[in-house]
């Protein structure tokens, strides 16, 4: 839903009054279409969960957490920091293909984690294009209170560079954390000194999204089975019973799993032995290669000129 | 035999005015395989959690090896070291992100070095067969497994009581066998164990003691023979009669003055019925 309409609002920013009205409707059926498929694969598969198995079955899981991080933190502040959109959709495309083909995610897989943030992203950064003028820009706007809701030539230029930053930090994000269980980088955190108790409640709060998640899936299906969810009426009523019953439930869960980590001589502090995954030259080397893509490309288009 | 764990008088309240254990007196002995049996709120995981120290009593004294336990965390870390608890629950057991973790958790809170830690979690792996799920996620594991798991949990931490909540209700037969041999395996070894259950078929196979618990008190603590025979004490625990127990009673009900055993197990039971006793008797 959300990428659907994120979608369309892409269209309208980018192409209205530059391509023919036909051509125009064509491209938003296109990108409607697009969006509509996409929130299709998500919805078949539980996103949050899915993030975390293909983590644990990702071929990158064997790599150092520290050099992905770092890795990704590296990226990320060069996307964010750099001014140009398409060096931005260079570092999307760079990470994508680090996900994709280096930790053999399967692609649809992949889409289904990046509906959600691009759906919010697109609605987000294509707000940026509207203003609020007295003078519609370039011929057409919205009238309202007043004024005119329209789309400007740097509006649309300054939406345009927001999305593809923030396409290419979801890039480098998922990345990370399709290639990196979150217990790893605890125990990264943890040697880089980050005071316990933050690390500690990263992990138990990432440990409770699962229970509460297994939790609220539970009820809801028993709801359903029951007819909870036949109309809209009941549907909604039935959510929030879940919801407040799922408040209580976990609660009781936290509780006793205090209890037991308590019997295991819990002392304050969660410790584990992980497994040590040495940072070798290959590691290093296909970090920096894709780094130096992404320089590169910034560079040549600074050269060439071009935004 | 020598004195583990002891309790004095112990009684526990979750809230002011109502308690969930009324003056319980029990003593573990070293090498004991005890089934704790009793209905469901009649205070057999509460019993749990007090002889490991999870739960401090509101009266009454918990002893273990003749020295008393008293309030200090150092008294009970020591407690919780020497007596563990396999929850009933997997799910609210399991904590870390890998099996192997998982099982580094209770050595390190010991304050092991990390090579002793590692040993002791591969000694664990090795022993619950899970050697190969290492490195692999508890949370998407099977029933089966994630029980081996929580099993190997506490092996780590070498306990000399090791107690079981109900580590059956969540097991299909296979598993359950399987867990059978494991604590057969753990008594042979010389662990004192006691295992919670709802199963007197289980319960009268392999305990040489049975606690019987209802309403937060202990009914009876004897042998699992004189327990099963006295019909007002079942009837007011709520407990059935074990299969076999119940069909060699009916035998010797049957035939008076010729003093048929009663079988422990299926296997006790051929073997008897397949001997000259039974056909020449």
């Amino acid at each position: 839903m959300l990428i659907t309409i994120g979608a369309l609002l892409l269209g309208l920013v980018l192409l209205w009054e530059r391509a023919a009205l036909p051509w125009f409707l064509a491209a938003e059926a296109v990108l409607a279409l697009a969006g509509v498929m996409m929130a299709r694969c998500a919805h078949s598969h539980g996103g949050m969960l899915s993030i975390d198995v293909c983590a644990h079955q990702s071929r990158l899981l064997g790599w150092n957490a520290g050099g992905k991080l770092l890795f990704t933190a590296v990226m990320l502040f060069f996307t964010i920091s750099v001014d140009s959109a398409l060096t931005a959709l260079a570092v999307f495309g760079i990470t994508t293909l680090l996900t994709l083909a280096g930790g053999r995610v399967k692609p649809h897989i992949y889409l289904s984690c990046l509906t959600l943030p691009l759906g919010f992203l697109l609605l987000g950064s294509l707000t940026v294009a509207f203003e609020l003028l007295q003078e519609p820009a370039g011929g057409w706007g919205v009238p309202l209170f007043g004024m005119y809701l329209t789309v400007t030539e740097s509006g649309r230029r300054e939406a345009a560079l927001l999305i593809c930053r923030s396409a290419g930090a979801v890039g480098c994000l998922l990345f990370l954390s399709l290639s990196t269980p979150v217990g790893e980088l605890v125990a990264v955190f943890r040697k880089l000194r980050i005071p316990a108790v933050v690390t500690e409640l990263m992990y138990l709060i990432y440990r409770y999204i699962f229970i509460l998640l297994d939790a609220a899936f539970a009820m809801q299906q028993a709801a359903e089975s029951r007819l909870g969810y036949r109309t809209l009426r009941t549907g909604l009523r039935s959510y929030t019973r879940i919801a407040s019953s799922l408040l209580s439930a976990s609660f009781r869960r936290a509780s006793e799993n205090f209890d037991a980590m308590e019997a295991r001589c819990y002392d304050g502090e969660i410790r584990f032995l992980t497994r040590q995954k040495p940072f070798t030259a290959v590691q290093a080397g296909c970090f920096a290669g894709c780094a130096v893509l992404a320089a590169g490309v910034w560079a040549l288009l600074r050269i060439g000129g071009a935004g | 035999m020598e004195n583990l764990l002891e309790l004095r008088e112990v009684s526990f309240a979750y809230e002011e005015g109502r308690e969930a254990l009324k003056k319980l007196s029990v003593k573990i002995r070293r090498g004991e395989k005890i089934a704790v049996l009793g209905e469901n709120g009649a205070g057999k995981s509460t019993f749990f959690l007090l002889c490991n120290g999870v739960l401090t009593p509101t009266a009454g004294e918990i002893r273990y090896s003749g020295q008393p336990v008293g309030k200090s965390r150092k008294d009970k870390l020591r407690l919780r070291q020497r007596v563990g608890i396999v929850f009933q629950e997997p799910d609210r057991q399991i904590l870390a992100a890998t099996v192997g973790e998982e099982i580094s958790f209770g050595p390190l809170n010991l304050g092991l070095s990390r090579e002793e830690a590692a040993c002791r979690v591969e000694e664990a792996l090795r022993r619950m067969n899970l050697a190969e799920f290492r490195d692999r996620a508890p949370h998407y594991l099977s029933g089966g497994e994630k029980k081996r798991v929580t099993i190997a949990d506490i092996l780590a931490m070498k306990p000399e009581v090791l107690l079981f909540d109900e580590p059956a209700s969540s097991l299909d037969p296979a598993n359950a066998a399987l867990l059978e041999r494991t604590l057969g395996e753990l008594s042979q070894e010389g662990m004192t164990l006691a295992v919670s259950t709802h199963d007197v078929n289980f319960a009268w196979k392999w305990a040489e003691r049975a606690l019987v618990f209802a309403g937060g008190e202990l009914l009876a603590d004897g042998e699992p023979a004189q327990i099963f025979s006295d019909d007002s004490l079942l009837a007011k625990a709520g407990l059935k009669k074990p299969l076999l127990f119940e069909a060699g009673e009916i035998l010797r009900h049957a035939a008076p003055g010729r003093d048929f055993p009663i079988p422990r197990s299926i296997e006790e039971f051929r073997a008897w019925a397949e001997s000259a006793s039974f056909v020449s008797g």
